[in-house]
This record gives C-alpha cells, sequence and structure tokens, in this order.
C-alpha cells in the first residue's frame, strides 16, 4: 500500500499536473496561468516557498530549454 | 574513483563470474559499491542495469573478480558523465513505447534467461528495469515470448 503521489486536474481542457514528494512539489501544466492559480491556491492553505523552474528535484538536476520543447535529467 | 580512466562499455561481454561458497572481500564494502550504483541505476541510468544487475546476484559471497567488474561500471561512469535523459516536446499523438528482449541461459550459473525492458515517453526513458525469469527456458523463442507476455501483463 503506497501513497498517491501524483495528483491531476482537469479544467476545461486545462490539464494541471502536481508531483509530490513528502515536502516537495513540481506543479506542470500548458497554460501558466492555471499553474499561477494553483500555486496561489496551495499557498493559501499550506505556508510554501515558490522556488521558481524546477532545477532540482529528488537529487536530479532538471534542465529545460525556454520554450520548454526539450527537457533533460541528470545526476552527474 | 574521480581520476579513473573512462571506459566504453560498462562490463567485458560474456563475463564468467561463477559463483562462491566463501567472500573473498568485504561483504559491507562490496555492498556499499552496489547501493551506490542502485541509486543511479533508479534515477537517470538505464544503460547500466543489466550490469548492475549481474554484479548484484553476488552481494553474499563476493570476490576480487566482482569488485574487478564493479569498478569497470565506476569507469564506465566516468566516461558518461555528461549523458542525460533527454524528453521532447511531439505535435502528435504522445503514447508511451515498450522495447523488450531476453537473452537465452543468460545466468552462467542457474542457466535462467535474464530479460530487460525500458518504456519511453517524449524520446526519454520513464521506466526500466532488468529481472531474471522465473522458469527455465528451452528456446531463445521461449524466454522472448515469457519476456513478452510478463511485460504486456504488467503494462495493462
Amino acid at each position: 500500500m503506497s501513497d498517491y503521489g501524483v495528483f491531476t486536474k482537469n479544467d476545461n481542457g486545462r490539464l494541471v499536473i502536481v508531483v509530490v514528494y513528502i515536502d516537495d512539489f513540481l506543479v506542470f501544466s500548458s497554460n501558466l496561468d492555471a499553474i499561477q492559480y494553483t500555486k496561489s491556491e496551495l499557498s493559501s492553505c499550506f505556508d510554501m516557498k515558490d522556488l521558481g523552474n524546477a532545477k532540482w528535484i529528488l537529487q536530479m538536476e532538471m534542465t529545460q530549454t525556454d520554450d520548454w520543447r526539450k527537457v533533460t535529467l541528470s545526476q552527474s | 574513483m574521480g581520476n579513473c580512466h573512462p571506459v566504453k562499455t560498462p562490463m567485458e561481454s560474456r563475463l564468467f563470474l561463477p559463483v562462491l561458497t566463501e567472500p573473498e572481500v568485504d561483504i559491507t564494502t562490496y555492498q556499499q559499491l552496489i547501493g551506490s550504483l542502485m541509486y543511479a541505476m533508479v534515477c537517470t541510468r538505464p544503460n547500466i542495469s543489466y550490469t548492475v544487475g549481474v554484479v548484484a546476484h553476488y552481494v553474499s559471497a563476493p570476490g576480487h573478480i566482482y569488485i574487478k567488474a564493479v569498478k569497470c561500471i565506476y569507469c564506465y561512469l566516468c566516461g558518461t558523465l555528461d549523458y542525460k535523459l533527454v524528453y521532447y516536446a511531439t505535435e502528435d499523438q504522445n503514447e508511451p513505447v515498450i522495447y523488450l528482449d531476453s537473452d537465452w541461459a543468460g545466468d552462467c550459473n542457474d542457466h535462467k534467461s535474464i530479460t530487460g525492458f525500458v518504456t519511453c515517453l517524449s524520446g526519454g526513458a520513464i521506466t526500466w528495469a532488468l529481472h531474471k525469469q522465473a522458469c527455465i527456458s528451452t528456446s531463445s523463442t521461449e524466454a522472448k515470448f515469457i519476456a513478452a507476455a510478463t511485460r504486456c501483463q504488467e503494462a495493462l
């Protein structure tokens, strides 16, 4: 038995995905407003810090191009 | 290991690793070496799954030859430090693609076959694993069929 770690919400075609690992969150969406809305809703319930674009997750380095068409993961 | 000589492959091909009854080297050190490799393998290194899987079979009685094999994997990692998992955005329907294969009687001690698979999405690997099949196959066709059947079952 394990807890869920990925949550999704489909709001009229605007898909928001929230990935949770203990006290780290990642919020994904193709719509920037949807991300902002999700973040403001979450911060009204929890005390949290916005660290901007994801750089590190689970000790893995995450990089992305400016247009987000290419994402890489590495540990070196 | 920071200054080691980089190598092109993580393991010699057809390397024979015998089963030992008594450990020749310190078990704790060996297990720590394997543990660090597994950490890298699980997160971003599908390319060492097979070799780590092979050397991890012998954690209870490791010998000098295993230490040599493990060091070879570290040398390979040193030579591939700039390798990353890359995911691309695609315009068309984005569906996961599964690649799988099996050898035949790949384990030189109990003659069971070894299966590996990788699932790719957006051009990058998302899940991968290697495991020894539970039964002994009498042909490579049988081994590959078992691999495909098990993977399909898990994918569904």
